[in-house]
């Protein structure tokens, strides 16, 4: 019972991240193909906020990376 | 089960997320930049999911996964203070944004997290760098 749980949580848990990415990754197409079918530059700003979703997404990967085991065959 | 719904969203994913940008050739220094760090966030993206889909099981091997894409992250943050301060850009700091996804990407599809050919990820073909 208490596997079936866990699998379940874990199959949301990835759908929802797979979700977002999708969501993030076609709002930067969309800004990106935007930019140039206006024909201007990506602007200094448009990168700043780019770097910090990059940022955001080691954060959050440096957090689940923190839950692993350090080798393999040691605890979590 | 639960590898076999993994692989297919990490399948899925990279697949999408990468030929989202097959299309797109920058032009500019600042469109470089916006590209190479989409890139470096799919990166960090992918491991994550690699993680959760339990394609990655320590934290050894998601470091050494990792440790690339920092690279690539601090070699672009670096030349953006540089050309704002000097207009001296080292383009080559794209390429190798684009090469150490390419090695990610082959890396997690050998730990099995899909079996697609890297060519048909859409990263392999246009370089990033831009002449100024």
């Amino acid at each position: 019972m208490s596997a079936a749980l866990q699998l379940i949580n874990a199959l949301i848990s990835l759908m929802a991240m797979a979700d977002r990415l999708g969501v993030n990754l076609d709002s930067v197409k969309a800004k990106f193909d935007q930019a140039k079918a206006e024909e201007r530059d990506v602007t200094s700003v448009e990168i700043d906020e780019m770097a910090a979703a990059a940022a955001d997404s080691e954060k959050g990967l440096e957090s689940l990376i923190a839950t692993l085991p350090t080798s393999e065959g040691e605890p979590e | 089960m639960l590898r076999k719904w993994t692989t297919m969203i990490m399948m899925l994913f990279m697949v999408t997320g990468c030929s989202l940008f097959q299309g797109a050739k920058p032009e500019t220094v600042n469109q470089s930049f916006f590209l190479a760090y989409a890139l470096v966030q799919s990166g960090y993206d992918s491991i994550e999911i690699a993680i959760l889909g339990g394609h990655i099981k320590t934290q050894e091997q998601a470091r050494r996964l990792k440790e690339p894409i920092d690279r690539s992250k601090a070699a672009l943050d670096a030349a953006r203070v540089t050309f704002d301060a000097t207009g001296i850009l080292d383009d080559g700091v794209f390429n190798s944004t684009r090469t150490a996804l390419l090695a990610l990407q082959q890396t997690l599809i050998a730990l099995g997290a899909g079996d697609e050919t890297t060519s048909s990820l859409g990263i392999t073909s246009e370089p990033l760098g831009v002449p100024i």
